[in-house]
C-alpha cells in the first residue's frame, strides 16, 4: 500500500486513493456528492412540470431543500448517538415501528395515495412509516441476529422467531400496499439472518416460501401487481395505456444514448415521462447523461455498497457490523431496484433512487440511515486505533447496558485465561497492530463512553427543562381548576346519576377485565423482548447468573 | 464447544457468507450495468428514433397566394393567413386503430365517421388526407385534446376579396383546391407560392418548444398580377348595370368595356353576380362570366358586319339604292328550292346602304348578303374570329355557333346571318369583331392580364396586343364609321348621342328562340357603341337578355334598354381617360 508510485495510472491512483481513506469520510463524501447531484436533477427534471402546473419552477427543489436540512440534522443527531443505544431500546423500536405502520392502515389516519395508503400525516409534513420500517428492520434484525448468536441455527428457537419478526414488520407494508418494500425489507433481512448465521437450510426455505408467497398474495389481492407483470413482459403493448410510463422511461434512458442530451436538455420530463423527479428520475439523468451519467452515478453506489462494508468490516462489535451492513445493503439494494424498474429489467414499483429522488420521507430515514453508519464508522475507527485494550475493561462491567453480548463470550475467555492474547474484534485482523506498539491518544475516547455520556447528560437537562416548565405553570394552575371546577360541577350535577350508573358499570366491568389487560400486555410485550434478549438456557448466560 | 472456537467459527462463517453476499451484490450490480449498455448504447439510436417521433412535428407554413388587382392598384384578391384545417396521415395509423381515429375525428368535427374510415383506407400509401378544412376554435380546442399520432393541423391561408361582388367574374374565386373560377383558375399555377416547411419540437401536451427552432423552409409567396382592368371604369359599369336591372329586370346583363386599339378589356361585368368571399352559398348560376360562357343570337347588331363585307367586296356602294319592298318580301333564291318572307317592323321603301344599317332594315340587309354569296360571307364571319374563341384569358370561354358551311343554304342560313339570327355569339365576341370598324379592320386577341410581377417585384410576364387584319382601313374608318355615327345622330339609336363625343353604335334587338322557332320568347336588347367615332378610343357593348319590365310608353328594343346605359359608360370612361371631345 505504501508504494503509490504515479506509475500505477491515475485510475488506480484514485482508486487506491479513496480506498486509503477513512471510511467515514468517504461515506460523506460519496452521500454528499448524491445529494447534491440529486438537487440538480429535481430542479432540471421538475421545473418544466411545476412551472407549468403551479407556477412556481423551483417547487420542487425548495421542498427538497428544507427536507434536507432536516435530514441532514437527523443524520448528524444520530450520528452522535452511540448506535448501541439501538441495540438497548430494539423493543421500544419494534413497537413504535409496528404501530406507526399499523396507523397508516387506519382510514382516516393513512393518507390515501394513488390507490395506496402510505403516509401518515403530522404536522404538515407528510412521512411514510414504511421508510422508517426499512432502517428499524435493520436495526431489530442485527439485534435479533447477536442475541440469538447461539440459538440461530435452531428451528424453534432461530428461525421461526425471526420468520414472526420480519412477518410483524412486513405484513402491513404489504397490506398498504407497498410491494417494492416488502420484498426490499424481505431480502435485507434475510441476507442479515444469513449474515448472522441461520443454516442455509431454513434460510433457503424461507426464501423459496417467503418471497413466492408474498408475490402471490400481492398478484391477487392487488390488481395493479398484475398488470405491471404484464406490462413487463411486453412493455410495449400498451403504449398509450399502462404500459405508458414504462415505456416513455425506456424511451427517455435510450435516447440519452452514451453522451446524453445535456443537462436540461431532456424531452421526456416534457410531460411525456411520469414522476419525472422522484422514482423514474433515473430515466432523466440517463437521457441528459447518457451511458456515462448512468454508469458514475452507478459507480457512486458502487462506492457507497464499498464504503458501506469497509465500515461493517471494522466495527468492533457484531451488532454494529451488522447494522452497517444491513443498511448499506438497503440503500444500495434499493438503488439498484429502482434502476431496474426504470429498465424494466423487473415489473415497476414504487421505489425512489436513495438520495436523487425528490421525497422527504424517504431522503429524512435514508440520512437517519446514513447516521447510523457514520455512528458505526466512528467507533470502528476509535476501535481500529484502540485495537482491543478496552476487552478487558468490558468484562469488568459484564451489566453495563452497552456490553455487547456477542463479545461477551470473547471478554470472558479472555478474562478466564487472564492476560493470554486475546482474538481481537471481528474484523481488526485485517490490519498489523502498529509496529512500534503506541497507543493513540484517542483511546481516551473509547475509555469515556461518550455515548452513554451524552445519554445521561441529555436526559439530565431534558428533565430540569420539565421541572422549570411545571414550576412556571404551577403558578396558574388554580385559576384554571377553578373554572374547569364551576363547568364541571354544573354538569356533573345535571349528570350526575346517569354517569354515576355508568362508571359503576365500566368500574366493575373494567375490574373483571383488567388482570386479563394486564396480563395479555405484559405476556406480548415480554415476547416482544424476548426477540431481543438472549435465550436464558445459554450457559454462559446461565453461569453469568449463578 | 467452547466459546472461543464457537467465536472463531461465527467469524469464519460470517466472513465467508459476506463473500457470498457480496458476489451476488456485484452480480446485481453487472446486470443493472449490462442492462444500461443495451439500453443506451446498443439500442440507444432506436430509442432516439422514437422519441424523434414523439417530438418532432413538421409545421406546414403556407406560401400566400399573390394578389389581384386593377391598373390603378384596386386589390381585388388578397390572402390573410387564418384559420387551421386538420388532416390525417394514413401511414401514422396503424390498422387496428383506424376506427378509434375516425371515432375521436367525427366527435369533436361533427364529420361522418363512416367517412374518415374510408378516406383513411382508400389512401393508405398517402402521408396526407384532408379531414375538414378551416375548423373553429372550439373544434380545435376539442381535437387537441384528444391529439394523436396521425392526426394534425394545418395553418391555411384564407382568400379575400375585399371589393366583394365587384369584378366578381374577372376574378373568379378559390375553393380547398385553388383557384375554381376567373383569374384565379386561370393564372393558379402563377398565384399559387411554395408552401415552406418548419421542423420544431413539442411537448406531450402539444406545445411547441419555441426556443428549439430546426431547418426552416420559408414560403415563397405567389406572384402578384395586374389586370388590364381598371378600377374605376368597372366600379362605375357596375352602378351602371345595377341601374339597368333596377329598370328593364333582365334575366341577365353582360357589359365589356375594351380598348379597340389593343384589345385590353377595361371592364367587365355580369348580372346577376356573386360575392365570391361566399361563393359556396351562392348560386353557380350567378358564378357564370356570361360575357364570355353565354351565347346569344346578336341581332341588328350583327349587320354592319355583313353590310361591311359587302362594301369592302366593293358589291355595293354606301349609297346604292335597295329596294325594302315595304317591309314585307318573300324571298326566293336562285337555285334554291322553295321560299321564306322576310319583315321589317317599319316597312321602308327604297332604302340606301346607309339607311339599311341606320334604320335597321332586315330586308335590306338580306339582299345586301345574297348579293355578296355565302362564300364570301363565311370567309368573312371566320374572319371576324365567329364560330372560334377570342383566346382571351379567362376561364370557360365558348365559342359560339356558326352554321355548318357544307349544309349552308342561301335561302336560309345566309338571309338569316344577315340580320344577326341562325347564328350564336358571346358577347365578347360580338364586340372584338365590332372594334375591327373602330380600329380600321384589325382583330385582335383580347386580354385582361396586363403584367405578371414576382414576389420581389421583378415583372415576370408583360402582355402585348396581337392582331390581325380582317378588313381594309379605309372602308372600316371612311365608310362604315360615318354609317355607324348616323345610328346615332338619326336612326335607332338616338338615346345613345353625347354632348361633346362622337359616338358610332348599332341598336339590336335579337328574337330569343324557343323550342319551336321565334316569337314570344323574349328579346335580347344589345347595344354596341365606340367613341370618339374621330378616333376611337372606348368601345363598349352591353346586352341585356330577356328584359321584362316594361315602363309605360318604352319598348324592349336595344335602343331603348341598352343605348343609354352604354352612352353613360362611353361618357364617364372617356372623362375619366382624359379624352378631349370630337364634337
Amino acid at each position: 500500500m505504501k508504494s503509490d508510485a504515479p506509475s500505477r495510472g491515475w485510475l488506480r491512483t484514485i482508486l487506491f486513493g479513496i480506498a486509503r481513506l477513512d471510511p467515514s469520510h468517504t461515506l460523506v463524501l460519496v452521500v454528499l456528492t448524491l445529494l447534491s447531484f440529486g438537487l440538480v436533477m429535481i430542479y432540471s427534471s421538475s421545473a418544466i412540470t411545476t412551472g407549468r402546473n403551479v407556477s412556481a419552477e423551483f417547487l420542487y427543489l425548495q421542498r427538497q431543500i428544507v427536507w434536507l436540512i432536516i435530514a441532514i440534522g437527523a443524520m448528524i443527531g444520530i450520528s452522535r448517538v452511540d448506535y448501541r443505544f439501538f441495540e438497548k431500546y430494539s423493543t421500544h423500536i419494534f413497537i413504535g415501528t409496528v404501530s406507526l405502520l399499523l396507523l397508516t392502515l387506519v382510514p382516516f389516519v393513512g393518507t390515501e395515495y394513488n390507490g395506496a395508503r402510505r403516509w401518515l400525516r403530522f404536522l404538515g409534513l407528510g412521512f411514510q412509516p414504511s421508510d422508517l420500517a426499512k432502517v428499524s428492520a435493520v436495526l431489530l434484525m442485527s439485534a435479533f441476529v447477536v442475541k440469538k448468536q447461539q440459538v440461530i441455527r435452531d428451528r424453534r428457537l432461530g428461525t421461526i422467531p425471526a420468520m414472526a419478526l420480519l412477518a410483524s414488520l412486513t405484513i402491513p407494508i404489504l397490506m398498504e400496499p407497498d410491494l417494492g418494500t416488502t420484498l426490499l425489507i424481505i431480502v435485507t433481512s434475510l441476507v442479515i439472518l444469513v449474515l448472522g448465521g441461520i443454516r442455509m437450510r431454513h434460510f433457503l426455505g424461507m426464501l423459496l416460501c417467503g418471497v413466492p408467497v408474498v408475490i402471490v398474495i400481492a398478484f391477487l389481492k392487488f390488481g395493479h401487481v398484475k398488470d405491471r407483470l404484464s406490462v413487463w413482459l411486453n412493455p410495449e403493448a400498451d403504449i398509450q395505456g399502462k404500459g405508458h410510463q414504462i415505456y416513455q422511461s425506456l424511451v427517455a434512458l435510450g435516447s440519452g444514448e452514451i453522451t446524453g442530451v445535456g443537462l436540461g436538455g431532456s424531452f421526456s420530463k416534457r410531460f411525456f415521462l411520469p414522476e419525472e423527479s422522484t422514482d423514474f428520475i433515473f430515466a432523466i439523468i440517463g437521457e441528459e447523461f447518457g451511458f456515462i451519467g448512468t454508469t458514475l452515478v452507478l459507480a457512486l453506489f458502487v462506492l457507497f455498497a464499498i464504503t458501506g462494508i469497509r465500515i461493517a468490516l471494522r466495527s468492533p462489535t457484531l451488532y454494529g457490523s451488522f447494522v452497517a451492513f444491513g443498511i448499506t445493503l438497503m440503500i444500495t439494494l434499493q438503488a439498484l431496484m429502482n434502476i431496474a424498474v426504470v429498465t424494466a429489467t423487473v415489473p415497476t414499483k414504487g421505489i425512489s433512487l436513495p438520495f436523487i429522488s425528490a421525497g422527504g420521507s424517504s431522503l429524512t430515514f435514508f440520512l437517519i440511515g446514513v447516521g447510523v453508519l457514520m455512528s458505526v464508522a466512528r467507533k470502528g475507527t476509535a476501535a481500529m486505533e484502540a485495537k482491543v485494550l478496552r476487552v478487558p475493561e468490558l468484562a469488568e462491567d459484564p451489566d453495563s447496558p452497552f456490553v455487547d453480548d456477542a463479545l461477551l463470550p470473547v471478554c470472558a475467555s479472555a478474562a478466564d485465561k487472564d492476560g493470554e492474547q486475546v482474538p481481537p474484534p471481528v474484523n481488526t485482523r485485517l490490519r498489523p497492530l502498529p509496529k512500534d506498539g503506541v497507543i493513540p491518544a484517542s483511546v481516551a475516547l473509547c475509555e469515556d463512553e461518550p455515548g452513554t455520556a451524552d445519554v445521561t447528560v441529555r436526559k439530565k437537562e431534558l428533565g430540569a427543562l420539565l421541572t422549570q416548565l411545571w414550576t412556571l405553570e404551577k403558578a396558574s394552575i388554580p385559576t384554571y381548576a377553578k373554572k374547569a371546577g364551576g363547568a364541571l360541577k354544573k354538569a356533573g350535577k345535571a349528570l350526575a346519576p346517569a354517569m354515576k350508573s355508568t362508571a359503576v358499570a365500566i368500574a366493575s366491568g373494567a375490574k373483571k377485565l383488567a388482570p386479563h389487560v394486564k396480563t395479555f400486555a405484559a405476556k406480548s410485550f415480554g415476547a416482544i423482548k424476548g426477540l431481543f434478549q438472549r435465550p436464558k438456557m445459554f450457559p454462559s448466560e446461565s453461569g453469568r447468573l449463578s | 464447544m467452547t466459546s472461543e472456537q464457537s467465536a472463531s467459527m461465527i467469524d469464519l462463517s460470517y466472513r465467508r457468507r459476506m463473500a457470498i453476499v457480496g458476489v451476488a451484490l456485484v452480480l446485481v450490480f453487472h446486470v443493472c450495468l449490462g442492462r444500461l449498455f443495451s439500453l443506451q448504447v446498443l439500442t440507444g439510436e432506436k430509442y432516439s428514433e422514437i422519441q424523434n417521433r414523439q417530438t418532432k412535428v413538421h409545421e406546414f407554413l403556407p406560401a400566400p397566394r399573390g394578389r389581384i388587382y386593377t391598373s390603378d392598384s384596386m386589390p381585388l384578391a388578397l390572402t390573410r393567413l387564418e384559420g387551421k384545417s386538420v388532416y390525417v396521415n394514413p401511414r401514422e395509423i396503424r390498422l387496428d386503430e383506424v376506427e378509434r381515429v375516425a371515432w375521436v375525428l367525427s366527435n369533436t368535427l361533427s364529420v361522418d365517421a363512416a367517412e374518415v374510415q374510408r378516406k383513411i383506407l382508400e389512401n393508405r400509401d398517402k402521408y396526407f388526407v384532408w379531414i375538414k378544412r378551416r375548423i373553429s376554435l372550439d373544434e380545435e380546442n376539442a381535437l387537441t385534446k384528444v391529439l394523436q399520432d396521425g392526426i394534425g393541423f394545418k395553418l391555411e391561408t384564407m382568400r379575400h376579396y375585399p371589393q366583394a361582388q365587384m369584378a366578381a367574374h374577372i376574378v373568379g374565386f378559390c375553393n380547398e383546391y385553388g383557384g375554381a373560377e376567373g383569374i384565379e383558375a386561370r393564372y393558379n399555377e402563377s398565384l399559387t407560392g411554395t408552401d415552406g416547411e418548419r421542423t420544431l419540437y413539442r411537448d406531450a401536451l402539444q406545445n411547441k418548444i419555441v426556443d428549439v427552432d430546426l431547418d426552416q423552409l420559408s414560403p415563397i409567396p405567389g406572384n402578384d398580377i395586374e389586370l388590364t382592368v381598371i378600377g374605376a371604369v368597372q366600379a362605375f359599369v357596375e352602378e351602371e348595370m345595377d341601374d339597368l336591372v333596377r329598370k328593364w329586370a333582365p334575366d341577365s346583363v353582360s357589359v365589356i368595356v375594351m380598348d379597340p386599339n389593343t384589345g385590353r378589356i377595361l371592364a367587365m361585368c355580369n348580372r346577376p353576380t356573386f360575392d365570391p368571399n361566399s361563393y359556396s352559398t351562392a348560386d353557380p348560376d350567378t358564378r357564370r362570366n356570361r360575357a364570355v360562357t353565354d351565347i346569344y343570337e346578336p341581332g341588328s347588331i350583327f349587320k354592319p358586319l355583313v353590310c361591311l363585307s359587302a362594301l369592302e367586296n366593293g358589291l355595293v356602294g354606301k349609297d346604292t339604292r335597295i329596294n325594302c319592298e315595304n317591309g314585307n318580301w318573300v324571298a326566293r333564291v336562285q337555285g334554291e328550292r322553295g321560299s321564306r318572307s322576310v319583315h321589317d317592323v317599319h316597312g321602308h321603301g327604297t332604302l340606301s346602304v346607309e339607311q339599311v344599317i341606320s334604320l335597321s332594315s332586315n330586308i335590306g340587309s338580306a339582299k345586301v348578303v345574297l348579293l355578296l354569296g355565302k362564300e364570301k360571307l363565311q370567309g368573312y364571319l371566320t374572319g371576324f374570329g365567329f364560330g372560334r374563341r377570342t383566346g382571351v384569358d379567362l376561364m370557360g370561354e365558348q365559342r359560339g355557333i356558326v352554321p355548318p358551311f357544307e349544309t349552308w343554304s342561301e335561302l336560309q342560313e345566309s338571309i338569316s346571318v344577315a340580320f344577326g339570327h341562325g347564328i350564336s355569339v358571346t358577347p365578347l365576341q360580338m364586340l372584338n369583331a365590332f372594334n375591327s370598324v373602330a380600329n380600321g379592320g384589325r382583330i385582335y386577341r383580347p386580354f385582361i392580364v396586363e403584367r405578371i410581377i414576382g414576389p420581389e417585384g421583378a415583372t415576370l410576364y408583360e402582355a402585348s396586343p396581337v392582331y390581325r387584319e380582317v378588313l381594309k382601313p379605309e372602308v372600316a374608318r371612311e365608310v362604315m364609321s360615318p354609317i355607324l355615327e348616323k345610328v346615332i345622330e338619326s336612326g335607332t339609336g338616338t338615346r345613345a348621342k353625347l354632348e361633346s363625343f362622337r359616338v358610332a353604335g348599332k341598336t339590336g334587338t335579337a328574337d330569343i328562340p324557343g323550342p319551336r322557332g321565334y316569337g314570344n320568347h323574349g328579346v335580347v336588347s344589345s347595344f354596341v357603341a365606340y367613341a370618339p367615332a374621330s378616333n376611337p378610343v372606348v368601345s363598349v357593348i352591353v346586352m341585356a337578355n330577356h328584359p321584362t319590365r316594361l315602363a309605360f310608353g318604352t319598348s324592349f328594343y336595344g335602343g331603348n334598354v341598352s343605348a343609354p346605359a352604354c352612352a353613360r359608360i362611353l361618357n364617364k370612361t372617356l372623362t375619366f381617360l382624359g379624352v378631349s371631345g370630337d364634337k
